[in-house]
């Protein structure tokens, strides 16, 4: 290892948002905030610090060098010699933009749906910046402009918080498709429909959905696994799952920079691969210490330690639409499945609070609310149905995917 | 201070904080440092819309206030806006924390007390991933508005928490122990804390037995039952989610009958602990609200824009997780009162049931959830054995009036390393906990 190396890791947030009460935009934020760590590795040591906005790189410089002291170890070589900057997206919206858009979009759901009061935590549209650059010749860079268009909903007789929601993030944005996306839902949630008799029925998820991923995530942390800790601990190479079933680290569907906080670039890394486990998803340092690959999916705020992040868990989908897959058979949609979980022993149960009827890839009407419960044997062994081919919302990034799980009303 | 312009409120918070994070990971140091960050946020109000701004530059508010009423239309008579009627205007005494500065206690210091529980931990063979850290925040907030009001505010906290993994045969089980206080010599008893966790793990580890999913009479130990008042009714208390919401309004209307007699939720946040807020991000101070009286709802929680909007007062209930975000209706400290019987009443008038004694999460809207960690069957009244429960939930309009037991002692929790999610902001910190409570046909997966 060369003597020192210095990096910078900077995170820029340049964001317009617009909250919405009462179907009508209530304020409109601006935030621009700049933050930059700086990390300074030498002898097998990390030392960083950070500021805020533009200024104090040099008095952040010292104090990641006198961080030294605290013997944090990092055995391992920092990126190198790699120069790349990716630029997605087309310009964010301004302020005055935003709100207009809004305000358009808001007055077409009014007038086609009156039934419903439509609110809105945010509606962004910003450009996130991220850069990694040291004097061992790394330089990468990536700004991603994305639009959040999410919208809650609930009928103007519900006592409750909200009945549902609906929302298109991507780098794109195009207003008649989001209406024309939005309206299927509120048409759908104004037609009560019974469950279909079974008791075992098809259910999908948006597949970005992190409810029925999370035992994932939890269990191929590289520390966890390679402790022993996991369920899946010394199972590498064996066939656990369904031989459809391929999970993948895929940060450009998730929006994200083409780099971890580590400078690593792991996209399309496998860690089941036709239902066989591959490998942990790890840090640099982890995957030295049990001799794993690292994944790519370094996280680190701006001014900490890199560590295992798994926020990018994707499942590879298949040919199939949605349409194709079903056929004419009545499928179930969840839409909001808040407070479910996966057992230590990997059972799994969740209530699904807004769940809709699918019927030839489309939303036809709303479910009672529902409990679902499996297994993550089950649900990614026999009961494994896939992700689909086709976009549930041609604006984002999100698809189908689907189990046969146990149904019930609540 | 600042050039606030004219027909138009105007609001100015600054944030400066100190946090501290040492963290280990399996033994191995991973964190450790001080960080000193400050921040600005900037609301301006025209009687019709709300423009924020959020910055790093405090040097430059002045310019941000321009430009957000650059944006803005001045209304001539905004004195008279309900809204603005709420603010604060008064320039309040200077509100200090009690104690030992944190900021004084050395980062060795507080290194070595957390290294201290590590013997514990890895003396015991089936743990085979851990983690520990210690962190704590010392935060300094001013106000300003154009209404002329000032306060400054200064809090801190502190906490430790050892994440522990079990694992033996085949089977693992994870599960935390935490302490948090508004010193650091409140932390000291963590070592008792730790070892009961650890005894209670192992014991779920080798005996635990997955429940029939069904209905049962469930107990909440204070935790479970802070969660539940958290997230089945704190949250629908929460003014923002009724304005311009006729049929809300109509089914929270005070008076209305929830639960039995027994039945008393309050949210305060002047109870010291993780959800102590002295002032509010709107500079109102902190009231002990009562949400729940004699089982009728009886208030609700309130910033001063929904206040005006519903004719009634501010609850110092406006709150933001940092400077980067706006203030809105959040909870404090926010728990059960205590009750009708003891907590031995309490188990023994369960035949077939469940305790839930520690949760990994909670969550709260038409349908509450609880995901349990430790769970245990409940048979004639006694504990009988370590249960794996995936989650319990309910609907909250049905589930007080299912509850039939609560126990007349109260425990207040506070919290490190995570808290309250409310749209985009997450976490903030809140304190909760409460007497046992017993709730009858919970669904149980």
């Amino acid at each position: 290892m060369k003597t020192m190396t210095k990096e910078k890791y900077t995170l820029i947030k340049d964001e317009v948002s617009v909250k919405v009460a009462a179907s009508v935009p209530e304020s409109i934020r601006t935030k621009r905030i700049k933050r930059t760590g700086v990390r300074i590795y030498k002898d097998g040591c990390l030392g960083i610090s950070g500021y805020m906005g533009d200024e104090g790189e040099a008095e952040a410089t010292k104090r990641a060098e006198a961080a030294l002291a605290h013997k944090i170890s990092y055995p391992c070589e920092p990126s190198a010699a790699l120069a790349r900057s990716v630029t997605v997206g087309v310009k964010p919206f301004t302020p005055k933009e935003l709100d207009a858009e809004v305000a358009a979009v808001l007055a077409a759901f009014r007038k086609d749906f009156p039934q419903f009061v439509l609110s809105s935590p945010f509606i962004k549209s910003g450009t996130y910046t991220e850069a990694l650059s040291n004097d061992a010749g790394l330089d990468l860079h990536s700004a991603i402009t994305l639009h959040e268009f999410a919208i809650l909903f609930k009928q103007d007789t519900s006592s409750s918080i909200m009945d549902g929601w609906f929302e298109c993030a991507g780098q794109k944005y195009d207003r008649e498709t989001f209406l024309a996306y939005g309206s299927q839902f509120l048409g759908a949630y104004l037609n009560k429909v019974s469950l279909p008799a079974g008791g075992k029925l098809p259910v999908f998820f948006d597949d970005n959905d992190g409810l029925v991923k999370q035992i994932f995530a939890r269990e191929l942390g590289g520390m966890t696994f390679g402790s022993g800790g996991s369920l899946f601990s010394g199972k590498a190479g064996q066939q656990l799952f369904n031989e459809n079933f391929t999970l993948f680290g895929s940060r450009q569907d998730d929006y994200l920079p083409f780099f971890d906080a580590e400078g690593v670039c792991g996209e399309g890394f496998k860690y089941i691969e036709n239902g066989v486990l591959r490998a942990p998803f790890c840090d640099k340092k982890t995957a030295a210490k049990f001799g794993f690959r690292p994944s790519g999916t370094a996280a680190a705020s701006y001014d900490g330690t890199p560590e295992i992040g798994a926020s990018v868990m994707k499942i590879k989908s298949q040919a199939k639409t949605i349409k194709e897959m079903l056929g004419s058979q009545p499928a179930v949609f969840v839409s909001m499945a808040s407070g479910g979980d996966f057992t230590s022993e990997g059972g799994f149960g969740t209530p699904a609070q807004v769940a809709y009827l699918l019927q030839d890839g489309k939303l036809v009407g709303r479910l009672p609310q529902l409990q679902l419960s499996s297994s993550v044997n089950e649900m990614y062994g026999k009961d494994f149905l896939g992700v689909s081919g086709d976009k549930i919302m041609p604006l984002s990034n999100s698809r189908w995917l689907g189990f046969m799980l146990n149904v019930s009303k609540m | 201070m600042y050039n606030f312009p004219e027909g138009l409120y105007s609001d100015v918070r600054i944030e400066k904080v100190r946090a501290t994070l040492v963290q280990y990971l399996k033994g191995d140091l991973r964190e450790m440092r001080e960080r000193d960050t400050s921040g600005a946020f900037i609301r301006v109000y025209d009687g019709k819309r709300w423009y924020y701004s959020s910055t790093t530059s405090l040097d430059k508010v002045q310019e941000e206030i321009d430009r957000l009423a650059a944006l803005a239309t001045p209304a001539g008579a905004i004195a008279e806006d309900k809204v603005v009627k709420n603010m604060a205007a008064e320039k309040a005494r200077p509100h200090g924390f009690t104690g030992k500065d944190l900021r004084t206690v050395t980062l060795a210091e507080k290194n070595g007390f957390l290294s201290s529980f590590f013997p514990a931990v890895t003396g015991e063979k089936t743990i085979t991933m851990w983690s520990a850290s210690f962190s704590d925040t010392f935060t300094h907030r001013e106000l300003y508005n154009s209404k002329g009001a000032q306060s400054v505010c200064e809090q801190q906290f502190c906490g430790i928490r050892i994440g522990m993994t079990f694992s033996e045969n085949g089977h693992t089980f994870a599960e935390g122990a935490m302490k948090a206080g508004g010193e650091f010599c409140e932390l000291a008893g963590f070592k008792e804390t730790l070892d009961k966790v650890i005894e209670k793990s192992l014991d779920f580890l080798r005996n635990s037995k997955r429940v029939k999913p069904g209905k049962y009479t469930v107990v909440l130990s204070p935790l479970a039952a802070g969660v539940f008042a958290h997230e089945s009714f704190g949250h629908k208390s929460e003014a923002d989610f009724m304005l311009g919401d006729a049929a809300m309004m109509k089914e929270w209307n005070i008076g209305r009958r929830l639960g039995p007699d027994f039945l008393h939720i309050t949210d305060d946040g002047s109870c010291a602990g993780s959800g102590f807020t002295p002032f509010d991000d709107e500079g109102t101070p902190a009231k002990k609200t009562t949400l729940i009286k004699n089982g009728k709802l009886a208030g609700r929680l309130h910033s001063a824009v929904t206040a005006a909007a519903m004719g009634e007062l501010a609850t110092g209930n406006a709150r933001a997780v940092s400077f980067e975000f706006e203030p809105i209706v959040r909870m404090t400290t926010t728990h059960f009162e205590a009750g009708n019987m003891s907590k031995e009443e309490l188990f023994a008038g369960v035949k077939d049931g469940l305790f839930i004694d520690t949760i990994k999460h909670g969550s709260g809207m038409s349908t509450f959830t609880i995901a349990p960690s430790l769970a245990y069957f409940i048979k004639d009244g006694k504990i009988a054995g370590p249960a794996q429960v995936s989650v319990i939930s309910g609907s909250v309009f049905d589930t007080f009036g299912h509850i039939d037991a609560i126990s007349d002692k109260v425990e207040l929790l506070s919290f490190v390393g995570g808290g309250c999610g409310k749209m985009e902001q997450h976490p903030l910190p809140v304190g909760f906990g409460g007497p046992y409570v017993r709730v009858q046909e919970m669904s149980v997966l």
